[in-house]
């Protein structure tokens, strides 16, 4: 199987928070405008556009309508549903278009008014499609509860303490205070994470991700047609996707999931291993989904991703400086977005623009994202030099 | 498949696939291991483990406001099907690993109670 041939070009986010008076569309253009800038690109030259979904604004239609509004013309346009996968899933299908030939500049984007512009009805009716609709959502089973009922047996069987839990939500509070586009960068401790109250036990509030406004856009680009680019090209080095189930009570198991697979498999075409990886971006819907992936794709032992993250593993100096800009947990949570969002902050360290959160001589990065319940994921390897 | 629901009023429907083995609550004309679509059908027993477990404490919805906290459990039934079942309030917190009887409640909804 040849490898996919494509470059990262351009890559921007949004400020992430409260952008009351911006809709969906409004944060999505201002994403595209970002990442086109960022690789300066024209729209003209864009020949593809992949846009995820948004739950402040569903629509049959919306790469269309994104593609209306900013006047582009791109050949190839639609729309991905895929959960919170959707960021990684849209730059591998990018990936694959530009290395076919099919493209020469795909834009990838999501947007949403998660926090602002979305109704309480709609808000309700889009999260409980989470749950199974004979079996989860008549008693009661939201996203929350479904994730609680994974980290209940997770702890049970390898250990990880509700302590180590709200030292993943510190470290990314940590990261997102040198973020200027953080929605949080106030101060957390330990004690306040374990202090703040339970939504679903074991999971309380700091144990979940943010719900944000915000967007953000990557330009993915044929090899060829980001040469005539001035950036520093990040390759895209490996890929991967699979499924296991949808529903929670139809996965084969609650503590392993397909990232094994997937993590495997990304890292096997870009021939490189997980000590090689020198900065990860890793879905955080919860603190518990991140211990899970770091175990399941082999950067931490299994039981021991807590303690290790604890002792400060995910710091800008530690074994595996990640989610720098502060993950879904402290930089934002705007639905597809904030996957996206990671693949931004995995270009931005490569390219060694990154500022106060730069890792030192990153070259090489791990971006995994996951949708529904730990349902299905996609690991991304991106390398330079 | 003229009815799909996982449980009536005789209680806990089942199916088990004839090729694989797989056992799941009746909830399509597939398996959902290997999708062979020949499935024999049967009727729990009501023995079960639990998996996992959570209390809710925030609703998700309106409808459940009223009734937080409420704790939900994953549980293996014996003949082998996993299903999500609320925990009938007990002196005693449940615990995984912990024996249930499985039935359905006032409202055609599966409960988990002590053995």
């Amino acid at each position: 199987m040849a490898g996919l041939q494509a470059t990262l070009s351009g890559a921007y986010s949004t400020a992430m928070g409260v952008r009351a008076g911006l809709s969906a569309l409004d944060l999505q253009a201002e994403a595209v405008q970002g990442a086109l800038a960022d690789a300066q690109l024209a729209g003209a030259t864009v020949d593809g556009l992949i846009c995820g979904y948004a739950l402040s604004a569903p629509h049959m239609l919306p790469a269309q309508v994104l593609c209306e509004h900013m006047g582009l013309r791109p050949g190839v346009s639609f729309g991905v549903q895929a959960g919170g996968a959707s960021g990684c899933i849209m730059v591998m299908q990018a990936a694959a278009l530009v290395s076919s030939g099919l493209c020469r500049h795909v834009v990838v984007v999501a947007g949403d008014s998660r926090l602002s512009g979305i109704t309480r009805n709609q808000s309700v009716a889009a999260l409980a499609e989470v749950g199974h609709p004979e079996l989860e959502r008549p008693l009661g089973m939201g996203i929350p509860a479904a994730y609680g009922l994974v980290a209940a047996r997770y702890m049970h069987e390898h250990g990880t303490t509700a302590q180590e839990l709200a030292a993943v939500a510190v470290a990314h509070r940590h990261h997102a205070m040198r973020h200027p586009g953080a929605h949080m960068r106030t101060p957390l401790n330990l004690a306040d994470a374990m202090a703040s109250r339970v939504i679903s036990s074991p999971l309380r509030l700091l144990d979940c991700c943010l719900v944000s406004d915000g967007g953000a856009a990557v330009v993915v680009s044929a090899i060829g047609a980001a040469a005539e680019l001035p950036a520093v090209p990040v390759r895209l080095l490996g890929a991967a996707q699979a499924q296991t189930h949808a529903h929670l009570v139809a996965a084969p198991s609650l503590t392993q999931f397909a990232c094994a697979d997937t993590g495997r498999r990304a890292l096997a075409q870009a021939g490189l291993t997980t000590a090689d990886i020198d900065v990860a971006a890793i879905y955080d819907s919860f603190t518990i989904t991140l211990v899970i992936e770091l175990e399941s794709m082999g950067f931490f032992a299994p039981g021991q991703a807590g303690s290790a993250i604890a002792a400060g593993a995910l710091g800008l100096d530690g074994t595996l400086p990640c989610n720098t800009h502060g993950g879904m947990l402290s930089h934002g949570g705007p639905g597809v977005a904030g996957g996206l969002a990671h693949v931004v902050e995995a270009v931005a360290q490569l390219r060694h623009v990154a500022g106060a959160r730069q890792v030192a001589n990153a070259r090489t990065a791990f971006v995994h994202g996951d949708g529904g319940v730990l349902s299905t994921h996609c690991s991304l390897v991106l390398g330079t030099g | 498949m003229t009815n799909s629901a996982p449980w009536s009023d005789d209680g806990l429907h089942y199916h088990r696939c004839q090729a694989c083995g797989h056992a799941q609550v009746r909830s399509g004309p597939f398996c959902i291991r290997c999708g062979h679509t020949a499935l024999d059908a049967g009727l729990a027993g009501g023995g079960g483990t639990i998996v996992s477990l959570t209390t809710v404490h925030r609703a998700p919805s309106d409808v459940f406001r009223a009734k937080v906290p409420y704790t939900l459990a994953l549980v293996d039934a014996d003949e082998g099907f996993r299903l999500l079942a609320t925990v009938r309030t007990v002196t005693a917190p449940p615990r995984i690993g912990q024996r249930v009887r499985l039935h359905l409640d006032e409202g055609g909804l599966p409960e988990a109670s002590a053995p």
